[in-house]
């Protein structure tokens, strides 16, 4: 099913976030990552950072990170950047 | 976003600190009801700081309850707090206000025109004249000029116009002016006149197209002797009167002489020198000076003016501008003989240039020669051959 939506968000050349619902993370430098259409934010420390998306739980890890811009729909973390991970569902701790 | 930042500050935002055990849900809550953070920074386990639009501020309230969070305002910036701040200065206010409208009003009248005028034939002061009768002049409102009223106004009172162009720039009225160019003379064909000599001088070449011919190549003629002849007398046809019309060229002989001075006048700031300023407003030349009235006999004067604006094009009626006068003495500076006949042989050059009949007169050939006179003073001559057009046409009354 999800195959079949991608390949006719394909044929209409509709942005796959659009049309699939997923987010879109956008990594510039070592400094700044743009997530756009998240769900909530679950962890937020200086050094870690979780946010949920649709189906997954991305993890920002760095040192000194700061939330530069928060809205219902983008969030834009700012630091210095170490690692950007994807996990399942965990439990929130 | 940052466009939004500007207008947070226009609005008012709040640096705020927030303490609890549930941040993440504060801001997820926060964000979900579209409020607007930034610079959202931790400072510790349990606390944060971050940037809140003043709006917003006000809508956070149940938030922190909910989440039992403590808030504590840290700053607050923003237009609004600058205001409130100076609430009773009402002077300033009014300045500003003042200000503005000034500007504005201003800016609705001319006060500088220009006038690209490419030619001499008419004096500027006319030309202000003509366009301050028609209503373009400095100090008028600019709603009330109408450009091709004024253009056409000018084209009709002088006639030496051909085409005008009023164009208003900010406060500045740029007029264009396009000389008439004269259409050729045709030479008039129905007098009949005869064809005498301008100067002396011995024939070249004669073309006569009409008339009876006098002379031929290679005669010596004098000042006025009659070259081509008007009056055809045969006898056929008795006698005609015809517009005798020929072209005769031949070589003449011009001289001039100066006197060699040996010494040229040389202007030299000896170093005294008064300023005087004046600081004008509108039309008005507010003096900045004691009456001090300038007392060398000889001085430079340099003028200058400084018109108060904003930009190329938006000049407003206040400048200063300031006289400088520089004592000057004259001095002779002593010049070699030689400068001194250089000089003598331009001037006497210049004169001939102006004896010449046309521009298309040819100079065959120059002698310079120097003579002293009786006086002890040397004299330069300078002699030119020419090849001239020396018809001139004389009426037969």
């Amino acid at each position: 099913m999800k195959k079949l939506r991608e390949k006719i968000a394909d044929a209409f050349d509709v942005p796959k976030d659009v049309a699939l619902g997923q987010s879109k993370i956008v990594i510039i430098g070592e400094q700044e990552v743009n997530i756009e259409n998240y769900h909530g934010i679950l962890e937020y420390d200086t050094s870690i950072v979780r946010i949920k998306t649709a189906d997954k739980i991305i993890r920002i890890i760095g040192s000194k990170l700061e939330i530069d811009t928060i809205t219902d729909e983008d969030i834009q973390i700012v630091g210095s950047i170490k690692a950007v991970e994807w996990g399942a569902f965990e439990c929130l701790p | 976003m940052f466009a939004i930042r500007i207008l947070n500050f226009l609005k008012g935002y709040v640096i705020v600190n927030v303490e609890g055990f549930f941040l993440e849900r504060f801001l997820n809550i926060a964000a979900h009801r579209r409020i607007y953070l930034w610079n959202v920074r931790h400072l510790g386990s349990a606390k944060m700081r971050l940037s809140i639009s003043a709006k917003g501020f006000t809508q956070i309230h149940d938030i922190v309850a909910n989440t039992q969070s403590h808030l504590s305002i840290a700053a607050k910036r923003g237009l609004p707090f600058i205001v409130y701040k100076y609430r009773r200065r009402v002077g300033i206010a009014i300045g500003l206000f003042i200000f503005f409208v000034m500007i504005f009003v201003l800016s609705r009248f001319i006060w500088v025109i220009d006038i690209e005028y490419a030619g001499d034939k008419v004096p500027t002061d006319k030309i202000y004249g003509e366009l301050a009768a028609a209503g373009l002049k400095t100090g008028s409102f600019i709603s009330g000029v109408g450009k091709d009223d004024v253009a056409r106004h000018l084209m009709t009172n002088i006639s030496e116009f051909s085409w005008v162009g009023i164009n208003i720039k900010g406060t500045r009225g740029i007029v264009q002016i396009k000389e008439r160019m004269d259409p050729p003379q045709m030479p008039d064909e129905s007098k009949p006149c005869h064809i005498v000599a301008a100067r002396a001088g011995v024939i070249e070449t004669i073309n006569t197209r009409l008339g009876e011919q006098c002379v031929s190549r290679g005669d010596a003629v004098s000042d006025g002797q009659l070259l081509v002849s008007g009056i055809a007398d045969s006898a056929q046809l008795g006698v005609r009167y015809t517009h005798a019309t020929s072209e005769i060229i031949a070589r003449t002989w011009l001289e001039s002489s100066s006197t060699a001075e040996d010494f040229i006048l040389v202007r030299n700031r000896n170093g005294a020198k008064k300023s005087k300023h004046i600081i004008s407003i509108f039309s008005w030349n507010i003096p900045l000076f004691l009456n001090e009235n300038v007392d060398f006999a000889e001085f430079d004067r340099e003028t200058s003016t400084h018109n108060l604006r904003l930009g190329e094009n938006f000049i407003l009626p206040f400048a200063f501008k300031y006289d400088k006068f520089y004592s000057v003495d004259i001095d002779k500076q002593p010049i070699s003989a030689d400068e001194a006949i250089a000089n003598a042989a331009a001037k006497a050059r210049a004169d001939l240039t102006q004896k010449l009949i046309s521009g298309d007169s040819k100079i065959l050939g120059e002698e310079v020669s120097t003579t002293t006179a009786p006086t002890g003073e040397l004299i330069v001559t300078v002699s030119w051959e020419c090849l001239e057009n020396i018809g001139k046409q004389e009426e037969i009354l």
